[in-house]
């Protein structure tokens, strides 16, 4: 089994020439390859490909069907956004594959003890954190954006017996691309939480926590606190893009919103990465 | 330091072990299962977690909507408030979801399984001891948590003058159902992990079911909601922690109807980590 | 090279390492000894980057690891072999590692070759021995050509012909003035395969010698000695000071304390006739049993030991050289090894 029989191999060319730090360009080879390597990433972005547009048909073509019959204020709720109403069950959903997916990217490094390797690998830890992110980031976001238009384009051809959603008509198009954008910053977003809970069942906790409940619950705090808590909560703040309305509760526009959850997913990356320097592996 | 001054033969420093006492039995395997739960950090944080979310999210929420409310007394007497008074319950449920995952995944990610199976080869025993163990453990946090968030529930409302206690209408059995439909949402997640072996993946897929469904029937035609709504596993489980049986589409569940198709998802989810548990290497 | 500098590892009120200093010179193989819970994997951890030294330095060639270029193309490591993503293959685990330091792609089928992975190559690595995974740890470590090899418990778990594979690439690669940092419990394996030791107990630095130096210094002189006229021989090793224990053989005993010229002069002087003198060698074992003893991290019972009758006072302290070990003993000879009194051995203090 072992080759026992030649001991040394050959050394490698260019070894000892210094080349430089381990270039960024090099950590984002390597951590695309960690992420296209393992079934995780592939369960996860199926869930987000299959069931987004599974529902921008499903939920247009019962609306469809049920179009005569409905009442006229059900009616002018769809018409009001029709784009919400085409994308916002599936990206509802489409939402939990990208924060699973982004939580274990950062958080099976521990769970596995691969983390040690991969600080062995690039001990600036910081790049490897940036690296991570990048890749991770711009996946979720080309996936996203392409999985938003289609959808988009599946629900309009299912509306098309009873309305016209024109892409270009008023805040459409920001909504369809917010979409994609939202999921890509939801995507970090969870990464970062993976990475400040390093422990995969806590952070898809915290984050589904988050995403389902605390996101609503958090109205019913009273008074003006309440208001400015529910609207500058993250994934809420961020979800405004998606929307071309927004409640009385709601303080934000959609790219203030989109901002403050930007804003958000910075603070807690520059957290994680001192966490990530100061403690150990 | 300690100086050990009986060296005798091999083990004769150690008390001698009571002879055998015939096959590893399902006592002994509820034992272990009891002590592997409690001694890990994980499940203890789980557990205290789902208490605090829970009990604190309800005091938060009776708090808030008690001192907002516009209602009367009277308006405010025809409402659920002992269902509203255990709000927390939507968070806890899946903290439960968690805990009911971790107790047979965890095995699964460290390995421990194969430990186990050798300890115990009949897997039936594993399964059915490490079953009771969540179900008894859940139950209880279960109903900490209900009780809990009522009693705490009760003095908001009454300083807008509603009167709520155990022996008020349909109150006792609201409140003991809020404690089991925690357990069941333990249950179900227990028997999806058990299938997929997975601690993600199975926190997804009951959040999935808890959750995300009753959003996707949210968005539908009316008619088809009314339908579809009731046997949704959080709609159906939800009856038993109500006082109120009708919802606002259609025609809900009773309590023990509903609950009973509740237990249903839970024990499909069961038998299908039974055959997996049972018939997969470990 | 590695410089470890006046290195402290505190975890809460327990500390790992304790102001411990050494260097690891390059060409020879370094062995690093020391009970559980001495401070190894810390030392080897605060080595790498992995930990933050509470205070004190660890160098690389003159860098902390943490600013290496290119780390891998400096220092190898195996720590935890188990340490992978389970769902990943072994081809694919060595490729991110690969790509972080620019090393190119073929190189990872020639570590995988080298380790006799390759028919594995594309399997999730889940499904590994730990033999296994310890020979994809190892080629982990090769992957960038390193000038520089940690190794913690690399034998761990491979097989006979696995464990003479590892010593032959470690020596192949000390010769070629690489410098290797090797940790091992298994001490008859280090004696064969390291040049030179560094011991830690408790966090400290016990040693830091050549192995032979180790066992000279950490051995007591004992000499086997058989003669027709042993009572008369007893009396005059009595004389001097010198303890003498049964050797398990009839008609020879250990005489400890001296040396053979010594006891040859004594003979000689009292026209004692002398059939055997023979100095006799203890084994690194013995050697690192001693020290840690000294040194007390963790105390064990000797299992199958007979309590024997002059068992040395608890808490007092007992020469090693006062007991030959059973080991010194001829294989074969009746009872050899059974009824030894080896009282430093019951328990420590």
């Amino acid at each position: 089994m072992a080759a026992t029989e030649s001991v040394t191999i050959n050394t490698l060319p260019g070894n000892g020439a210094g080349s430089g730090h381990a270039h960024f360009g090099r950590l984002l080879v390597a951590e695309w390859t960690k992420l296209r390597s393992v079934r995780s990433t592939y369960w996860s972005l199926i869930t987000v490909v299959l069931a987004f547009p599974f529902f921008s048909w499903l939920i247009p073509f019962l609306i469809a069907h049920n179009w005569n019959q409905a009442d006229p204020g059900s009616r002018a709720q769809v018409l009001q956004d029709p784009v919400s109403t085409i994308i916002g069950v599936g990206i509802d959903l489409g939402q939990f594959g990208i924060a699973v997916l982004g939580v274990l990217v950062m958080a099976s490094e521990y769970s596995t003890g691969m983390i040690r390797s991969t600080v062995l690998a690039s001990p600036r830890r910081v790049r490897m954190l940036a690296a991570k992110s990048v890749v991770f980031t711009l996946l979720a976001l080309v996936i996203g954006e392409i999985v938003s238009f289609v959808a988009f384009f599946i629900g309009q051809l299912t509306f098309k017996s009873v309305l016209t959603v024109n892409l270009g008509a008023g805040t459409n198009l920001r909504e369809v691309v917010g979409a994609g954008l939202y999921l890509g910053m939801l995507a970090l977003f969870s990464m970062v939480i993976g990475a400040l809970i390093r422990h995969p069942a806590g952070a898809i906790t915290g984050v589904v926590l988050l995403l389902l409940v605390i996101s609503n619950i958090i109205q019913l705090i009273p008074g003006a606190a309440g208001k400015y808590l529910y609207s500058y909560e993250p994934t809420n703040a961020g979800a405004a893009i998606l929307t071309n309305h927004t409640s009385d509760k709601f303080l934000l526009t959609a790219w203030e919103g989109y901002a403050v959850f930007a804003g958000w997913t910075a603070l807690l990356w520059v957290l994680a990465a001192w966490l990530l320097v100061r403690r150990d592996a | 330091m300690s100086t050990i001054t009986d060296t005798r033969s091999t083990l004769t420093g150690l008390t001698p072990l009571p002879p055998a006492s015939g096959r590893a039995g399902f006592g002994g395997a509820l034992r272990s299962e009891w002590t592997k739960i409690r001694s890990v950090k994980s499940t203890v944080w789980t557990l205290a977690a789902a208490i605090i979310i829970s009990v604190g999210i309800s005091t938060l929420g009776n708090w808030g909507q008690a001192s907002h409310t516009s209602l009367s007394a009277a308006d405010l007497a025809r409402r659920d408030l002992v269902q509203r008074s255990m709000f927390g319950i939507m968070l806890g449920q899946l903290v439960m979801v968690v805990f009911g995952a971790l107790a047979i995944t965890s095995e699964y990610a460290t390995g421990m399984v194969r430990t186990s199976l050798t300890a115990q080869p009949r897997r039936l025993h594993v399964y059915f001891a490490k079953l009771v163990i969540v179900t008894v453990i859940a139950f209880v946090v279960g109903e900490i948590i209900s009780f809990a968030s009522f009693l705490i529930g009760t003095h908001f409302w009454a300083t807008k003058g509603v009167d709520l206690s155990l022996s008020s209408h349909g109150a006792l059995q609201a409140v003991i159902g809020g404690g089991l439909y925690l357990d069941g949402a333990a249950l179900l997640a227990f028997g999806v992990g058990a299938a997929l072996r997975h601690t993600a993946g199975t926190i997804t897929v009951g959040v999935f079911l808890l959750f995300v469904v009753s959003i996707i029937v949210n968005f539908m035609p009316d008619s088809w909601q009314a339908d579809i709504d009731k046997y949704l596993p959080a709609n159906a489980g939800g009856q038993v922690w109500a006082t109120q049986h009708t919802a606002d589409v259609g025609t809900a569940f009773g309590a023990w109807a509903g609950f009973a198709v509740y237990i249903c998802y839970a024990v499909i989810a069961l038998l299908a980590g039974l055959l997996v548990f049972k018939r997969k290497d470990a | 090279m590695i410089e470890v500098r006046d290195l402290v590892k505190r975890y809460g009120a327990t500390t790992a390492v304790d102001h411990l200093s050494f260097t690891v010179q390059p060409g020879r193989i370094t062995g690093f000894l020391g009970p559980n819970g001495a401070g190894k994997s810390t030392t080897m951890r605060l080595i790498l980057g992995l930990d933050r030294p509470t205070s004190g330095s660890a160098l690389i060639e003159g860098k902390p690891y943490r600013d290496l270029p290119d780390p891998l193309r400096h220092v190898g490591a195996l720590l935890e072999a188990r340490a992978v993503h389970g769902g990943r293959t072994a081809f694919n685990h060595l490729l991110y590692l690969a790509q972080t330091q620019g090393v190119p792609k073929r190189r990872v089928q020639q570590v995988l070759e080298l380790v006799g992975l390759q028919p594995v190559a594309n399997k999730r690595t889940k499904g590994f021995s730990l033999g296994m995974s310890q020979r994809l740890g190892i080629a982990a470590a090769l992957l960038a050509d390193p000038r520089i090899l940690i190794l913690d418990e690399p034998v761990n778990g491979l097989d006979p012909e696995g464990i003479v594979w590892i010593r032959d690439l470690m020596k192949a690669l000390a010769a070629e003035g690489r410098t290797i940092l090797v940790s091992s419990h298994l001490m008859n394996e280090m004696a064969v395969t390291a040049d030179h030791l560094v011991v830690v107990g408790r966090g400290r630095l016990q040693a830091d010698m050549p192995v032979a130096q180790f066992i000279a210094q950490f051995s007591g002189s004992a000499v086997l000695v058989r003669s027709p006229q042993l009572e008369t021989l007893r009396a005059a090793v009595a004389e001097k000071g010198w303890q003498c224990t049964p050797s398990g053989q009839e008609g020879a005993v250990v005489v400890t304390g001296t040396t053979a010229p010594e006891l040859g002069e004594l003979a000689a002087a009292r026209g004692l006739v002398l059939h055997e003198l023979t100095p006799q060698r203890a084994s690194l074992e013995e050697a690192f049993m001693e020290l840690t003893r000294e040194v007390g991290q963790f105390a064990h019972r000797a299992p199958g030991q007979p309590e024997p009758a002059d068992a040395p006072v608890p808490g007092q302290y007992a020469p090693p050289s006062g007991q030959p070990d059973a080991g010194f003993t001829a294989p074969g000879a009746p009872g050899a090894g059974a009824g030894q009194p080896r009282g430093g051995n019951d328990g420590g203090h």
